[in-house]
């Protein structure tokens, strides 16, 4: 991926003196530039989205049919272990820290990273990271089979591979450390002159609030596994009960952070859709000092609800249920996004190109998974779904449907930016609709077996569960060749796309799209949002467009779906009427958000 | 503040720019961030120690220490700045970095202005060539500053 040149005006009549620099492979290894980076860590997770995702279709392949067809027990317990590590570290954080290498310098009017060498050595660590992780599948006894979790006594008793994994982990959670104490630094230090905190694009603002998660519980994790490592090799008993020591203990550690892990995969996605919105509705975002103490109350809270995850475990009942409400809490802050969003396209001049329908995918899918999270708070249901498909569709429908379809909406708003090319709209559509057909496809049902029973991380499975288990694995191998869309997408851009406009979306506001020019930096941010103000008043005057008619048919086409889906939460809910109330409160927000877009689709 | 802890020129210039990072968090912000993250990560990793879990301590001090590193960096540098300056015959280049102070001077009319287009790095450098000597100038300048500080100058040299 080339980026635009910024500096068009500086090369006219001028004798050019190119600097000297390595080509081929060590321009990539020796790179300091931050869209060098960010380029190199967006590749990389996607080729480890791809990995993971072919581990991910083998599981479904083995679940396709009861019995055991394909592979090993054990193998099958590796490939679910690996899967969820890759995806979570190779894929999912990588692609936000992608994000941030590109966009922060330009969104905050910086010439760059704060550390730019130490830029290059927090990606370059992920590559050796992942070969650990991933020849663990060959060395004796096979790869980590704990689970992504590595509960012991599990990962005390397995083989070699849970040393590589333990190694990779570390590897992987220093390069996250450095990277946030470079955002940290960055986005504190070097802000441009006039941009003050509450000016900051709210990307800015959820990549900031990650940062300090990360710095705040990678500490935790890397103190997990060294734990782990040396009841396994030193003698000591921190987790093994036949040492004295407590498996729980491990539990609560890694939960700690865990948790606040997950809000680590979803706060850069809600910066990035607070960006794509905004820019597609034609309106400033609604209530963005809400948003960002929302996002800041969300990390708070993220500390205080590790103990979900464990209610089966034991633990006292004032303590289930503090943690079941600071649980329910923290759908507050998220409610009060899911909001401002749908308020900022109310009344908006909006139009469906590619970012938008993935940034409206992430809103219906992510609330989807935030309402089944809800559901899994009540202690009495968690212990009914714990360790059931139920849990495996709730964490999909938040991480895939919602991180990853904002990354895919971030990489369509962002490409024309970052390649000087436009991307195919008819294959970025493409990709959105079997994404979001297939994704529905292959995790709506889990919810029904985890419902009806079927418990997770298990190759083999009662026959009563044999239908859904079919339509789940055909979907994941639908929406595992619809990415084969997107690298196409991306691929032809790159190479034969038109030539982008220095201001591909006319709606958005941002530095990065604006293409910063000397002196404009403090007008923008002074007068952003009163000028904003003023193009939506002018622009509510204009005629009707004849796309109308394409708009109606998509804005149709999401409500339909959005029947389907909260009628089916609705459906699902005989084992509880907990589970049908919130299906019931979940249409009837998505129902506001549909009414949002019905009456505002571009006029 | 612009332009404070730079010296005054000792004559008018005809052409003056001074190039400085904007330190947009401050000193006393600066350490209060710090001190902030330092009082969560080690007070997470002594509440840990102190249920038994002591091995996350000496990672949450490692990346405290790591953190102090960066911010102590940043702190030096808070300050720096360079000028470019045109005085009668004279370029003068002055800049300061980490407190210590250099000066090059070059004769006008023999000095030589080139912007290096870094298709690598998709970045250019403003750059003052003088017998066979470069110095780079503006490095903390928005790209499209950098282009106008550039072409004025040479129109600047060339006039004479």
């Amino acid at each position: 991926m080339s980026s635009i040149p910024h500096d068009h005006a500086a090369g006219h009549g001028v004798d050019h003196e190119h600097a000297h620099h390595p080509g081929g492979i060590m321009r990539w290894i020796t790179t300091t530039n931050h869209k060098d980076i960010g380029t190199l860590y967006l590749w990389f997770s996607f080729i480890m989205f791809l990995v993971g995702g072919v581990m991910a279709l083998a599981i479904r392949a083995e679940l396709f049919q009861p019995g055991l067809q394909l592979v090993e027990p054990e193998f099958f317990n590796q490939l679910n272990t690996v899967h969820g590590l890759v995806m979570i570290f190779g894929a999912i954080m990588p692609a936000a820290v992608g994000f941030a290498n590109w966009q922060v310098p330009l969104m905050i009017g910086a010439p760059d990273m704060a550390f730019a060498r130490m830029n290059n050595w927090s990606f370059w660590l992920l590559p050796f990271a992942a070969v650990l992780l991933l020849s663990s599948f060959i060395v004796p006894g096979g790869a980590a089979s704990a689970g992504w979790t590595l509960y012991p006594p599990l990962s005390v008793q397995t083989g070699m591979g849970m040393d590589l994994t333990i190694f990779a982990v570390h590897i992987m959670g220093a390069s996250s450390i450095m990277g946030s104490i470079n955002i940290i630094t960055t986005i504190l230090n070097m802000r441009a002159p006039g941009m003050t905190m509450m000016k900051m694009p709210l990307f800015v603002w959820t990549w900031l609030i990650t940062a300090y998660l990360l710095i705040a519980v990678m500490p935790v994790l890397a103190g997990a596994v060294t734990m782990l490592l040396t009841d396994r090799h030193f003698g000591t008993s921190f987790f093994n009960a036949a040492g004295g020591g407590d498996p729980v203990l491990f539990q609560h550690i890694f939960w700690f952070f865990g948790h606040p892990e997950v809000y680590i995969m979803i706060l850069p996605s809600f910066g990035i859709v607070s960006t794509i919105i905004p820019a597609f509705a034609r309106k400033p975002l609604f209530g963005y000092a809400s948003m960002v103490y929302a996002t800041g109350s969300i990390a708070i809270l993220s500390f205080l609800v590790w103990a979900h995850h464990m209610f089966t475990v034991g633990m006292p009942a004032a303590g289930q249920v503090f943690f079941m409400y600071v649980t329910m809490l923290i759908a507050v802050p998220t409610a009060v996004k899911v909001f401002n969003w749908v308020a900022t396209m109310w009344k908006g001049s909006m139009t469906f190109e590619t970012p938008m329908l993935f940034a409206i995918g992430f809103i219906f899918m992510f609330t989807v998974g935030g309402f089944t999270g809800l559901v899994l708070s009540l202690v009495p249901v968690d212990i009914v779904l714990h360790d059931t498909y139920y849990v495996v569709a709730h964490f999909h429908y938040v991480l895939v449907a919602g991180s990853l379809f904002a990354f895919f909406g971030g990489i369509y708003y962002w490409l024309p930016k970052w390649s000087g090319r436009m991307y195919d709209e008819t294959l970025g559509k493409w990709h959105f609709w079997t994404s979001f057909v297939f994704f529905n496809i292959t995790f709506f049902p889990m919810h029904f077996l985890g419902l009806a029973g079927m418990p997770r991380r298990v190759p083999d499975y009662a026959t009563q569960f044999t239908d859904w288990n079919e339509v789940a694995s055909i979907g994941a191998f639908g929406f595992g060749l619809s990415q084969l869309i997107f690298l196409y997408a991306v691929l032809k851009a790159i190479r034969s796309g038109p030539p982008a406009p220095a201001r591909p979306w006319e709606g958005s506001d941002t530095l990065d799209i604006r293409d910063p020019a000397a002196g404009e930096l403090k007008r923008i941010y002074l007068k952003r949002n009163e000028r904003l103000m003023m193009e939506h008043a002018t622009r509510r005057e204009r005629p009707v467009p004849a796309q109308r008619g394409a708009n109606m048919r998509t804005a149709l086409i999401l409500l339909s779906i959005a029947v389907v889906l909260f009628g089916g939460v609705i459906a699902a809910g005989y084992s509880g009427g907990s589970t049908a109330g919130i299906g019931v409160l979940g249409f009837a927000i998505i129902g506001f958000l549909l009414v949002a877009i019905l009456r505002n689709v571009r006029r | 503040m612009p332009g404070a802890g730079i010296p005054l020129l000792s004559a008018e210039p005809e052409f003056c720019v001074v190039s400085r990072r904007n330190d947009s968090l401050g000193s006393r912000w600066r350490w209060r961030v710090y001190a902030s993250l330092c009082i969560l990560s080690l007070g997470l990793a002594l509440g840990f120690a102190a249920l038994g879990a002591w091995m996350v301590l000496p990672y949450s001090a490692l990346e405290m220490a790591v953190l102090y590193l960066a911010f102590r960096w940043i702190e030096r540098h808070a300050a720096d700045w360079e000028r470019i300056s045109v005085c009668g015959d004279r370029v003068i280049v002055e800049r300061e970095r980490a407190g210590t102070r250099t000066r090059r001077e070059f004769n006008r009319y023999w000095t030589r202005v080139e912007v290096e287009e870094d298709a690598f790095n998709h970045s250019s450098r403003l750059k003052l060539w003088f017998a066979g000597q470069g110095v780079s100038f503006g490095d903390e300048l928005p790209a499209g500053k950098r282009a106008i500080v550039a072409r004025d100058l040479r129109r600047l040299l060339a006039a004479r």
